[in-house]
């Protein structure tokens, strides 16, 4: 589901990010965070009218969050786990190249994020983590697929976390 | 039983007046214009649009749709609130001191800088208009459909001439002398005041003019203002290649002056340019050209154009391949030396007026004067806008500076004839050159080219493929496939050899540009033809997100109508 537009996934169809993040606690409940996030799809050119050919198109972002978070902790099953809800900005700088014709448009923008995030500590030095995280990257450019392009839209991310006491 | 028949007539009656008093007027009204998206919301609304100007739209509308208008953004004045059995003039003040006094005279209303919109109820617009004033009736039906959605302005291009030696060949055969003689021919019929015998024998004059050169004349009679008939007098000079292509110049026959029935010689307005496209028929009949070159000579354009109303009408209606069309209307006189030429042209026409311009620097050393202005609509160029067609008008002034103009000593004694000259070589190399003359030894050129354009989106570029193909040139070797972002100006070559099939398939990049292709043939000794017809593609219409607001039983009214 992400990016979310429907211009973006005629092209490219479902995009699976690449997220690294890092955060630390600056005291007993709120942190900081912070990482990097990459999405590398190809595409189709998608026709306009009743055109047959087929023009393969690339699509990469790197983004650079940084939010801060408010955490609690709690207990689920016997399994401790902590809460956290944060928001923040988000760097991102994309770029589309078209394969077999000269064409290529590269941009960065600045957008907001929050998020609410689970992470069961299984082990004292890993656990499971898991996040639902809603993004805007308004380009300010429009599509011939739509509207307005917004590269965000709605993640749910899930991984392995690690913690350094 | 008698009551009951006074009663039921009483009850007919009453519901005749019910639906009558229910009717909902139609408004004239102005809307202004604004950026290239607006043409599109018109057509989706299907705005009636009877003029375009250079600022405004005229257009008319009910009051129910006043609403959709304004729920779509579209800001509009309200310059009559009832168009019934009223007929429409635009007027041209010429100067800012006329315009109080066309104003005292009522029914007239400003439309825009120096432009006044006035109506009749379908009496002589003599007694609201002078007889010095242009004037032009709005077109009853909507025009819309036949605008093209203005192509971006040129000015910021550069365009180079390119000087053809046969051209020039041809040019230079233009002789003062028979200008002069054809001018004063014209001008002894006393008056050619359209509705008087005297015109019509002027158009039975250029008819055998044209007879006697061996060409094929044609009359095309028309009816106007209800009670009158004259004759569009129409000659060929047939293509060879492509013959559906036709290139119009042309000028009116009819003169008027403050006596117009008694004494109208009418040298300048437009004697002159009826000269001109006589001397250019008589030129260029021994020549060969790829596409058709056709000589009109207008009458009734005193009147309201309307000669050139029913063949631009007509043309549309036949769907004519018109190329472009030089209107010739006062080129001799000269208020000063050295006098250039005005060119007018709308937005459309740019091209055109821009290869005259060229023309005339190349052809005739005469300055022209490129001037985009939709307002100027006074004369026969005018109707072929309103019907789509690419068209110009030269005139040796505006404001006119002309003395003596619709006047009884407009009169040859007044003119400038080398000015004239000039003009009409300009004239003259502009339509040998679109009309593209054969040359010995040259491969023809490829006909019937055509081009399928599709478009692709990323999520950031579109691009446009265009596929050509045309139909083979004899002696061809190989073509050559050139493009360009302006009509029939400034074409670069795509293909790096020449290509030896008849089609050709090409990638473009910028979507929101009009692009243009010609083809040409290479013939075995490398000599290559001339440019195929022209043929245009479109910019990809971009979906700006802005949605059109209606209401479909508004729309189906409006359909109806």
């Amino acid at each position: 589901m992400f990016p979310q537009q429907d211009s973006f996934r005629n092209v490219y169809g479902n995009a699976y990010p690449l997220v690294v993040e890092a955060g630390v606690r600056l005291t007993e409940r709120f942190g900081l965070s912070s990482g990097v996030n990459w999405i590398s799809k190809n595409g189709r050119a998608w026709p306009l009218d009743q055109g047959q050919d087929e023009f393969r198109v690339h699509f990469d972002m790197i983004s650079i969050p940084v939010s801060v978070f408010y955490k609690f902790a709690g207990r689920l099953g016997g399994v401790p786990l902590g809460i956290m809800l944060g928001l923040g900005i988000s760097w991102h700088s994309y770029r589309e190249t078209w394969e077999t014709v000269e064409l290529r448009y590269q941009d960065s923008q600045l957008g907001p994020l929050v998020y609410a995030a689970v992470d069961f500590h299984l082990f004292s030095w890993a656990g499971f983590f898991t996040s639902l995280r809603w993004e805007s990257v308004p380009t300010g450019n429009i599509s011939y697929l739509g509207d307005k392009i917004n590269l965000g839209g709605i993640q749910l991310l899930a991984g392995v976390a690690f913690y350094l006491r | 039983m008698k009551s009951l028949k006074i009663l039921f007539l009483i009850l007919l009656l009453g519901v005749a007046v019910f639906l009558f008093s229910n009717a909902e007027p139609v408004c004239l009204i102005r809307i202004p214009k604004a950026d290239s998206t607006q043409w599109s919301l018109l057509a989706g609304l299907r705005v009636d649009v009877l003029q375009e100007l250079e600022t405004c739209f005229i257009a008319r509308a009910q009051r129910d749709d006043f609403r959709f208008l304004r729920k779509n953004g579209l800001r509009f004045t309200v310059l009559d609130k009832d168009i019934q059995g009223k007929e429409y003039f635009l007027v041209r003040a010429g100067s800012r001191e006329k315009l109080p006094v066309l104003q005292a005279r009522g029914r007239l209303i400003e439309v825009e800088g120096g432009t006044l919109i006035g109506w009749t109820m379908r009496e002589d617009p003599s007694s609201l208009i002078p007889s010095d004033v242009a004037r032009k009736p709005l077109p009853t039906g909507p025009i819309l459909s036949f605008l093209r959605r203005p192509s971006p302005r040129l000015a910021v291009q550069e365009f180079h001439a390119v000087k053809d030696s046969l051209v020039q060949f041809i040019v230079d055969h233009v002789s003062k002398d028979n200008l002069r003689g054809l001018v004063q021919s014209l001008q002894a019929f006393q008056t050619r005041f359209s509705s008087t015998p005297n015109c019509e024998a002027a158009g039975e004059f250029i008819f055998n003019y044209f007879q006697s050169m061996g060409l094929e004349p044609s009359y095309e009679p028309f009816e106007f203002e209800g009670a009158y008939s004259s004759r569009n007098v129409i000659v060929d000079k047939r293509g060879e290649t492509d013959p559906g292509k036709i290139l119009i110049i042309c000028a009116h026959y009819d003169s008027t002056s403050n006596i117009p029935t008694t004494l109208a010689p009418g040298a300048d307005d437009d004697a002159s340019g009826v000269a001109a496209v006589m001397e250019a028929a008589r030129i260029l009949r021994p020549y060969s050209f790829d596409f058709t070159v056709r000589f009109i000579a207008f009458s009734a354009e005193e009147w309201g154009l309307y000669g050139s109303r029913n063949y631009a009408a007509q043309a549309r209606d036949r769907d004519d391949e018109i190329i472009g069309v030089i209107n010739l209307d006062m080129i001799a006189y000269a208020n000063l030396m050295p006098e250039d030429l005005e060119l007018f042209v709308n937005s459309n026409s740019e091209w055109l007026g821009e290869r005259f311009r060229l023309a005339a620097g190349s052809y005739s050393g005469l300055r022209a004067n490129l001037i985009v202005d939709a307002s100027m609509v006074y004369s026969d160029h005018a109707p072929f806008w309103d019907t789509g067609y690419p068209a110009l008008l030269s005139i040796e002034d505006s404001p006119l500076t002309n003395p003596y103009y619709h006047q009884t000593t407009d009169t040859a004694a007044t003119l400038n004839f080398d000015f004239f000259t000039a003009a009409t070589k300009a004239a003259l190399g502009t339509a040998a050159e679109l009309a593209q003359p054969l040359k010995a030894g040259y491969p023809k050129s490829p006909t019937r080219l055509a081009a399928q354009t599709y478009g692709y989106s990323s999520l950031f570029n579109p691009i446009r493929t265009v596929y050509l193909s045309w139909t083979a040139s004899q002696d061809a070797s190989g073509y050559n496939i050139y493009r360009s972002s302006a009509s029939h100006l400034n074409y670069q070559k795509v293909n790096s050899s020449p290509v030896q099939s008849t089609a050709f398939m090409n990638t473009v990049l910028d979507a929101d540009t009009f692009y243009y292709y010609v083809v040409t043939a290479v013939g075995g000794g490398g000599l290559e033809s001339n440019y195929s017809g022209e043929v245009e593609i479109e910019p990809i219409p971009v979906s700006s997100g802005r949605k059109i607001s209606q209401d479909s039983s508004s729309l189906e009214r409006r359909g109806q109508r």
